[in-house]
């Protein structure tokens, strides 16, 4: 049977207004991206750090499962080493936009972007 | 049709097959592993063809006996049960299997293989990211990744689907093989 056979009208409709909700959030969410001022560090959804992000620096934090390292240089955040078996955090690169996170869930830390106001970054989800 | 009836001969095919799915399905997951990836937490979710493909087969129990079983095995296989991965990983997979049967079962006029298997794919990554948001990172700032996933799951369910879609034509084909 061909493949245009089967693919049933209610598919398309629903292959296309996913490609349209797909554009239309990008687009807002593009829009409200600034640069960030702040790298909070997050252990199991606590506060442990919070640094200007134009310093330049290495902090460790301890996680639930070992030490992580994140570096701060260039108005840019990343973490560079992690306990984690899977490494996804150091993959994940470099952040600098308000909002922007670096989640490493086997280690419980969370790097993220803030703003100048606490809770700037609420705007990208309206 | 219940496939948990009826003779013994039948219940023991529909054991066999189930096993066989499983059996696939864990394949499929193990492989997802160790392919490069764009972005870590981007998976195409080939595993899925196993439930779809049962769903298919059979219904909506063996589906769910399907997702289950390979979650819990395939989560022993790399060492995360009862991780926050395996809560990711049995969440989605068991919303997803619900939102699919639903679907198959009141719209199939509606949406064919595909749109069932792209509606899967979206519940699974909506409900994982859901699961991060409750369990994980409490920062509404993370359902920014919402558009990539939402695209994502457009491709892995279309690709899947198009895997079950001739497996289960080419099953259809062979003669003397009926289920």
């Amino acid at each position: 049977m061909q493949l245009c056979e089967i693919i049933t009208s209610g598919d398309k409709f629903l292959i296309v207004s996913i490609i349209l909700i797909t554009i239309l959030m990008s687009i807002t969410i593009f829009q409200h991206r600034d640069d960030g001022a702040y790298v909070v560090i997050e252990v199991d959804g606590k506060a442990i750090n919070r640094i200007r992000i134009d310093k330049t620096d290495t902090i460790s934090v301890s996680g639930s499962s070992g030490l992580t390292k994140v570096e701060i240089r260039n108005g840019k955040a990343r973490i560079i080493s992690s306990s984690c078996p899977s490494k996804f955090c150091i993959k994940s690169g470099s952040i600098k936009n308000i909002g922007q996170m670096i989640v490493c869930v086997p280690n419980h830390v969370v790097v993220r972007i803030e703003g100048e106001k606490k809770n700037n970054f609420d705007v990208i989800t309206e | 049709m219940n496939a948990f009836t009826g003779n013994i001969q039948s219940r023991n095919r529909v054991i066999v097959w189930l096993s066989l799915l499983i059996a696939v399905g864990l394949i499929l997951f193990i492989f997802e592993v160790y392919i490069p990836r764009p972005l870590p937490w981007l998976k195409p979710g080939l595993a899925n063809i196993s439930t779809l493909l049962a769903l298919y087969f059979f219904n909506f129990q063996a589906a769910i006996i399907v997702v289950i079983v390979r979650v819990v095995t395939g989560s022993f296989l790399v060492g995360t049960f009862l991780n926050p991965a395996f809560i990711l990983a049995m969440g989605g997979g068991v919303a997803s299997t619900l939102v699919m049967s639903l679907v198959k079962t009141y719209f199939s006029r509606t949406f064919s293989i595909f749109g069932i298997s792209i509606l899967g794919a979206l519940t699974h990554n909506i409900v994982q990211l859901i699961l991060v948001y409750l369990l994980i990172v409490r920062q509404p700032g993370i359902f920014s990744i919402l558009p990539l996933l939402l695209i994502s799951s457009l491709f892995s369910g279309a690709v899947v689907a198009l895997f079950s879609h001739y497996l289960l034509e080419k099953f259809k084909n062979s003669k003397g093989n009926s289920l």
